[in-house]
């Protein structure tokens, strides 16, 4: 029985996933993919996905190799993400088939950086093509939730890992009418999870261990002779959803293919606008027709055979910046002497319409060259010259080295962070910037909102970028500031590796951690330094954070770096004298500094409310303001009478349903860490 | 002293008790003089009642005289302080008819603190002062007042946010008296230097005006304040109109609200 929903494609991934009844989902937010992500939190924390572990984790790289674990173990797991994300799991992907895991992975797809870019196109999944995954790509929401649910019944039925692609907005934030199935239906359809290689206590073995090459090689051979099997068990999952759902799927679905001559090949959701420059260019009496490239991996090169046998001429669409799919496509029709044409299209989130799609066919079908060479690329016009990225300045503002027009919420504290720093670092800073809010407030290209240098760089690298640029700055002499700008999650959880490493190193740079207590860039999950008792959008309600913010300066100062230090930005004077110190122990290590640094939209709190929250966490001992300096600790500001801790988490909606009880609780660890600052600055 | 209260009611000063204190004042609290008289040998004596006083829900009532509580004490003279009226015999009549600072009677007559409003504090008694200055160059110049700003709301200032300064302990405008000085009628209450009195000023909060304190400039986080020769302007173009700059003005000097007029023009 089919109920119709409305439903966007994160949600009806998040749906399938809920009635396939995972045992253990592990998930790291990345934009599109964070809809994904907070549906099934709230699942699980609602009890509608009961019996099922959902772990917010601190990497992408932890994502999905906690699953390496849990689904060695037998159960069936799940994970999604996106772009960098995936990119990320590079290395667990290759394990994950390796060790013949049935995980079902969706990715949403997203276009990679440099330069950052947040819209939709695939090459991030097709370019992890060569690690085995099973790929298939999705046209519709329907087929996103179809998708799914067949993905669990191929992976556990060939052991093979399933990646599930979903165009990031163009699906995941788009709303469509899906027909969902009963939970019991779903049951029957997927089966139960049997893994033959399955931990087993009764039988220990050492799983994944070295061998001998020979030993190797054989694995590896019957994992290609698998891997090319796999059609076969897609083929079955299709055919058997046909026959339970009523809907039937091939690996190379084809539109008014019966007389084409010319024949288009796609994938995803750009599909219905192939689909539709078909019908016009069939209106004009042209005899064009479109090949949906649903699966990827294992490729389908017999399919498209068959589908392309009888046109004359073949057009490869490419929406990824390699040319990929025409690569892919060529090899498959090794023989044929069909031309074949490849246009690369959409990269980066560039519109699509059904007029680019029916002016390649025009082109292509007044062409008489049977020479195919690269892909080539339309959709944005050339501009005559290429202007050179220019900072475009706005109009001066109060700070010396940040403009005004920055891309910030409005009340947000983050700018002012890097204005004080900047203020006091001056002319000579570099800084390193990962995915954070910053990435965004930064602006578009050309304009920048600094007057210092910015180093984009991907999530988990802000120190070792950092870090770069001091060696440089070292060698060049030109005496650079390096420093690395980071928010909690990329402090705290994705870049402590890169960190730690850099500490460790004695690296010359200067690393601010400006902490809004989640991933507010993605819309507010929880990380690792989001206070107990927090909701966020993994952490909903019903499942409130339970435990306690990371003491990431504690971390710090185990490095024996020279400077550790936290700040608060309505504390100007003892930040700007920290950033100070920060500069004056240059050539001495790495100098750290937490600030707090209050989001309303997160937080949730009215706009101006910011300052004063940063006010109240000091003057409560919520956020004690101290530093290490050279191992000698200090309070570097006492509240003359400290305010209830209840003012302060009062008026933040994330800790609206903390009880009296619950705050006289947080009241008694926050005296137990003041007592213990306390002690540290008294005896060390 | 003979109070009908108790020592926690009384609306003096505290240091200003206790200095009576030390002076040797005897305090008589919840008791009433009911009339005085010369007696026989033309002493004052005064004949006084105990009353009750229990405040009744937070509010103070009347005191209840206790029944057969009199008694009578020998004085050299009875100083009477029951209160504080404005002598307007020079107006010609007791009657007053001003209702505000604008009043102007006679001509040239204005009236303003504890004559417009009764007894009242010193700090109402100058802001009623300005008020009839205002008037009367309003009147002189011929031209219209000018708009006062509107008074501040609960929560303007930002109390939380101040630095909590306490009176210099050393300004403390009184000394301890030796008994000698207790006995005489010396001065016991000295006039402040003018660097102290300059520190006791510089805790005024000065509230509703800017001090040029540059904490707008400072938390801006779209930087689209700035200083133009001492004055502060505000880059409408650039403020995304979160209501900091107001938030952290400590003295409730920046008011927040809703652009007026055509805001694209």
């Amino acid at each position: 029985m089919s109920i119709h929903k409305v439903l966007t494609g994160s949600e009806a991934v998040a749906y399938a996933v809920m009635q396939a009844r995972p045992r253990v989902i592990s998930a790291y937010p990345i934009t599109p993919q964070t809809g994904i992500i907070e549906k099934l939190a709230e699942y699980v924390a609602s009890g509608e996905l009961p019996n099922c572990q959902f772990i917010p984790v601190e990497s992408e790289n932890t994502a999905l190799s906690m699953l390496i674990g849990a689904a060695q173990a037998g159960v069936r797991t799940f994970t999604a993400t996106s772009s960098h994300g995936l990119l990320y799991m590079h290395q667990a992907l290759h394990w994950h088939l390796g060790a013949r895991l049935p995980v079902v992975l969706v990715n949403a797809n997203r276009a990679i950086g440099a330069p950052w870019n947040i819209a939709s196109d695939r090459t991030d999944s097709l370019s992890q093509r060569d690690t085995g995954w099973i790929q298939l790509y999705c046209g519709s929401n329907q087929e996103v939730y179809d998708s799914v649910l067949q993905a669990f019944r191929i992976a556990e039925r060939t052991c093979l890992p399933v990646m599930v692609n979903v165009d990031g907005f163009l699906l995941t934030h788009t709303k469509q009418g899906v027909s969902v199935y009963t939970n019991e239906e779903v049951d029957a359809y997927i089966g139960h999870i049997q893994m033959p290689h399955a931990l087993r206590s009764d039988e220990p073995r050492s799983y994944s261990a070295s061998g001998t090459s020979d030993y190797y090689f054989r694995l590896k051979k019957t994992l290609a002779r698998d891997m090319r099997m796999a059609h076969t068990e897609i083929a079955v999952a299709a055919t058997r959803f046909a026959k339970n759902f009523g809907r039937s799927y091939t690996a190379v679905p084809s539109y008014r293919m019966d007389d084409a001559e010319v024949a288009l090949l796609i994938m995803g959701s750009t599909t219905c606008i192939v689909e539709d420059a078909v019908d016009k260019m069939r209106e004009r009496g042209e005899k064009v027709g479109a090949v949906q490239l649903r699966q990827f991996r294992p490729f389908p090169a017999k399919a498209l055979r068959r589908v392309l046998s009888k046109c004359s001429k073949i057009v490869v669409l490419d929406v990824n910046q390699y040319g990929i799919v025409l690569d892919e496509v060529r090899v498959a029709l090794y023989g044929m002497t069909t031309p074949v044409y490849g246009f690369t299209v959409g990269v980066g989130g560039v519109p699509m319409s059904s007029k680019i799609f029916c002016d390649i066919i025009e082109e292509v079908s007044s062409s008489n060259s049977l020479v195919a060479g690269h892909s080539q690329w339309r959709g944005v016009p050339d501009l005559p010259k290429v202007a050179p990225a220019s900072t475009v300045v706005a109009t001066k503002g109060s700070s010396a080295f940040v403009n005004p027009g920055h891309r910030a919420c409005a009340g947000c504290t983050a700018p002012l962070v890097m204005r004080h720093t900047l203020d006091v670092v001056g002319k000579n800073a570099q800084i390193a910037l990962p995915a954070c809010c910053w990435s965004i407030i930064a602006g578009p290209n050309p304009y920048t909102p600094l007057g210092v240098n910015m180093v984009h760089c991907p999530f988990e690298t802000a120190a070792a970028t950092a870090s770069g640029l001091a060696r440089a700055a070292k060698e060049l002499g030109e005496g650079a500031t390096a420093i690395a700008f980071a928010g909690d999650g990329g402090t705290m959880d994705i870049g402590l590796q890169a960190l730690s490493g850099a500490a460790e190193r004695g690296e010359d740079i200067i690393y601010i951690c400006y902490d809004n207590e989640a991933y507010m860039n993605t819309g507010g999950q929880r990380s690792s330094s989001t206070p107990q008792g927090a909701v966020t959008e993994t952490t909903p309600i019903q499942a409130v954070k339970m435990e306690a913010k990371k003491n990431i300066l504690k971390i710090m100062t185990a490095h024996n770096i020279p400077y550790a230090a936290t700040a608060s930005i309505y504390h100007l004077e003892d930040f700007k004298s920290k950033i100070a110190k920060a500069v004056a122990y240059k050539g001495k290590g790495l100098r750290f500094i937490h600030v707090l640094a209050p989001c309303n939209p997160g937080w949730k709190i009215d706009p101006a409310l910011s300052l004063r929250m940063a006010h109240l966490a000091v003057e409560t001992c919520a956020f004690p303001l101290v530093e290490c300096e050279m191992g000698k600790w200090r309070i570097t500001y006492r509240p003359e009478e400290v305010a209830a801790l209840a003012e302060y988490i009062k008026p933040q909606g994330r800790f609206a349903h903390l009880s009296d009880e619950d705050i006289e609780q947080m009241k008694q660890k926050v005296d137990s860490y003041f007592e213990e600052l306390e002690k540290l600055e008294k005896y060390f | 002293m003979i109070y009908r209260r108790t020592e926690e009611d009384m609306p003096a000063h505290k240091d200003e008790i206790e200095a009576a204190k030390k002076e040797g004042v005897q305090f008589m609290f919840l008791t009433i003089p009911v009339w005085s008289y010369f007696d026989m040998l033309f002493r004052v004596r005064l004949e006084c009642m105990a009353v009750q006083g229990e405040p009744e829900g937070g509010k103070k009532l009347p005191p209840v005289r206790i029944p057969n509580s009199q008694f009578g004490i020998d004085c050299d003279m009875v100083l009477s302080a029951i209160g504080e009226e404005v002598d307007l015999d020079f107006l010609g009549s007791r009657d007053h008819t001003f209702t505000s600072e604008d009043d102007v009677r006679g001509g040239r007559i204005y009236s303003s603190g504890d004559a417009l409003y009764g007894p009242r504090s010193v700090s109402e008694a100058i802001a009623s002062g300005k008020k009839v200055a205002e008037a009367i160059i309003a009147r002189v110049s011929g031209s219209a007042k000018e708009p006062r700003p509107a008074a501040l709301g609960d929560g303007d200032v930002k109390f939380y946010y101040l630095n909590k300064r306490r009176k210099n302990p050393e300004i403390l405008n009184e000394r301890s008296l030796t008994a000698e000085e207790l006995r005489s009628f010396a001065e016991t209450t000295f006039t402040i230097t003018s660097e102290q009195a300059v520190e006791e000023a510089d805790r005024c909060i000065n509230c509703g005006s800017c001090i040029a304190c540059d904490r707008c400039l400072d938390f801006c986080p779209d930087f689209s304040i700035t200083k133009q020769d001492g004055v502060y302007v505000i880059d409408l173009d650039m403020c995304k109109g979160c209501g900091l700059c107001a938030q952290v003005c400590e003295r409730g000097a920046i008011v927040f609200g809703k652009e007026q007029g055509d805001v694209n023009t």
